[in-house]
């Protein structure tokens, strides 16, 4: 196990500014490590030079430049990659369709309850850290 | 006696009495005898005996009242028909004749007296012919026109009517009646252009149609004509002529039909077909809006939806640190909720603005923007928008430069600045993080502000349609936004009595003008 400071950062994917603000800062609040990108291109920028190590990827559905659906494609293709849990966090009112046809992943829905958001984050990884 | 009409015969041409006695004798089909001046019976040729059944010993010798029926020889025919002969030299009728068996025949009499050289009268001869069979076929044929005509008469959803050559009404029949109001006695003797409306008429159509009829046989047409009453109705008429055994036009039949209903009818499906394919354009246009509206409500609810989970989590996120911070330094606690609250403020602000701009389209949707105008100079007001938007910008990667003259007008501020706004928030949208251009010039009249970016353009197609509400060229994956901004601006800048206009290209940007005239037109003037 040599994830360190990575163990409790967290991706944020989100084009709205003050959600993505406002994300940062509870995630914050509760001793995350939040990184905040505008659109999937940008997370996988980041991801791919190694500046972002996530235990986890909150990933918004509908973003300019590149969408969440576009950006799981690729994460999930990449060995490298894949092996990251992402929470799926989305105003779409079908949201559960979505999650389970990009891999069948946890989804919540926005406007999202705090307390839920962080007990997701939390069990996903546990998952994470009880699996590897 | 009476005169008596001599018969000299040139002695040239007499031929000896026997050969005439053996000729007339074998005559067959002609009863060929003689009477004497009284009537009776003093020669029986063959064709005799065949019709009447007689031999000449049997007959030669009686009266030929034996040859007709009890009522004629009751009213003394027999002798009425001799005094005629002797009278008028012959006499020629055709009536009922008994056979020897008591059988009717139909005869054709002719009886001649007979005077000898000397002008004395020596009797009658007698040729009758049978004329049965050719007077059963004219009965038939008269009761076959009888029934022809009873028919033609009954006929009611049909005028059929004779005219004559000149185009005088010679017959007329129930259906005649029934489709143009006249009874018979009213109408045969007169002219047929009394159905046709005086315009026709004066334009010669009637004498026209005859004209047609007469050289091509028949005439057919569908036209006005007049009932008796005046009424117009729609008919279908046939002409056609009637020519005698030598071909010479004997008259015309005219057929005409009543149209009117089946007119009207047709008239009446076409109607009900007009109006269907405009309700059905109306529900296809009321759909579409109704379709466009639910999008809108859809986009507006997600817009709304994004301020809230901010503000939502961050309340959130404030109650989780009061609970979690009570054994925190209350000053330094107190100064994280002050700057927490500071940003809900932005939030709030947020949805505030949003609401704004749905309560913008229902307010003009039911009857337009009100503006307070006041003097202000459009410069300071264009300078503040950029100043706001500088930083967002420059977080999209795009630079503002603005170029601004000092430009006084009368104008309501906050709708102007909206305006400003949105066209640079559009800009910074879909400028492709390239430097976007503000400028505002002043005419004697007028402010002229262009907003140009370098950005993904408008296709040409779209051009007209980014005015319009709901509109966005776009698809909402990519940008987000209400898709109103621009519809809003044109109604702020058309209630100013401004225009505004854009010049675009796929790939090489836009740029939006709007001129604002220095002062409202007046409401008279508009």
């Amino acid at each position: 196990m040599s994830r360190g400071p990575s163990a409790r950062q967290i991706l944020i994917v989100e084009d709205d500014r003050d959600i993505r603000e406002t994300l940062a800062e509870v995630l914050t609040d509760a001793s995350y490590e939040p990184v905040a990108v505008a659109n999937g291109r940008e997370a996988l920028e980041c991801l791919s030079i190694g500046i972002v190590k996530p235990s986890v990827i909150l990933l918004d559905l509908m973003m300019p430049v590149m969408d969440g659906r576009e950006f799981r494609e690729i994460q999930s293709s990449d060995v490298g990659l894949s092996s990251i849990p992402v929470i799926l966090f989305t105003a779409q009112v079908n949201h559960e369709h979505s999650a389970q046809t990009m891999g069948n992943i946890r989804c919540l829905r926005k406007p999202v309850d705090l307390v839920e958001l962080l007990q997701t984050i939390a069990s996903v990884c546990d998952d994470r850290v009880g699996n590897a | 006696m009476p005169e008596l009409t001599p018969r000299p015969i040139s002695p040239g041409l007499r031929m000896p009495e026997e050969h005439f006695r053996l000729m007339v004798e074998a005559v067959r089909d002609y009863a060929i005898f003689m009477l004497d001046p009284d009537g009776y019976i003093v020669s029986w040729n063959i064709g005799a005996e065949r019709l009447k059944g007689y031999q000449a010993e049997e007959i030669i010798g009686r009266h030929v009242s034996t040859f007709y029926t009890p009522e004629d020889r009751e009213r003394d025919h027999p002798r009425d028909e001799l005094r005629q002969a002797l009278k008028e030299g012959r006499y020629e009728e055709e009536g009922w004749r008994v056979r020897k068996d008591g059988t009717r025949f139909w005869a054709n009499v002719m009886i001649t007296a007979i005077v000898d050289p000397s002008g004395r009268h020596v009797g009658f001869t007698k040729v009758t012919r049978d004329f049965t069979e050719r007077k059963a076929a004219e009965e038939t044929l008269r009761r076959s026109e009888e029934r022809f005509r009873l028919l033609i008469e009954s006929v009611r959803d049909y005028a059929i009517f004779l005219l004559d050559p000149d185009g005088r009404i010679s017959s007329w029949n129930s259906g005649a009646e029934h489709i143009k109001g006249y009874k018979a006695d009213e109408i045969i003797g007169k002219h047929f252009s009394v159905f046709y409306p005086p315009e026709d008429a004066a334009a010669g159509r009637p004498e026209e149609e005859l004209r047609v009829a007469r050289s091509e046989g028949r005439y057919e047409e569908e036209g006005w004509r007049l009932r008796k009453n005046g009424e117009r109705f729609w008919a279908n008429v046939v002409l056609t002529a009637i020519y005698d055994a030598g071909g010479k036009v004997r008259g015309f039949a005219k057929v005409t039909r009543d149209l009117t209903e089946r007119r009207r009818m047709e008239k009446d499906a076409r109607e009900v077909a007009r109006r269907m394919e405009e309700e059905r354009e109306r529900a296809r246009e009321a759909e579409l809006a109704i379709s466009l509206r639910d999008d809108f409500i859809a986009i507006a609810a997600h817009e709304l939806r994004t301020p809230l989970t901010a503000l939502h989590l961050k309340l959130q996120g404030m109650r989780l640190a009061a609970a979690s911070s009570a054994a925190a330094p209350a000053s330094e606690s107190l100064a994280k909720l002050t700057e927490r609250l500071d940003g809900t403020g932005r939030h709030v602000q947020r949805l505030n603005d949003l609401v704004e701009r749905l309560l913008d389209v229902a307010r003009i949707v039911k009857g337009g923007l009100q503006m307070e105008p006041a003097e202000l100079d459009l410069a300071v007001v264009v300078a503040e928008v950029v100043e706001d938007l500088r930083e967002h910008a420059l977080g999209n990667g795009s630079e503002i430069r603005l170029t601004a003259e000092r430009t006084i007008g009368n104008w309501d501020r906050s709708r102007v600045e909206q305006v400003v706004l949105n066209l640079l928030s559009n800009a910074i949208k879909y400028g492709a993080q390239k430097p976007i251009d503000v400028r505002l010039a002043g005419t004697p009249d007028a402010a002229i502000l262009t907003v140009t970016d370098r950005g993904i353009g408008i296709p040409a197609e779209d051009l007209e349609r980014i005015f319009g509400r709901f509109e966005r060229v776009v698809g909402d994956r990519d940008f987000s936004g209400l898709g109103i901004g621009l519809y809003i601006a044109r109604h702020i800048v058309d209630a100013h009595g401004g225009v505004i206009h854009v010049s675009s290209a796929p790939g090489q940007g836009s740029v939006f003008t709007v001129e604002l005239p220095r002062r409202l037109a007046s409401p008279e003037r508009r």
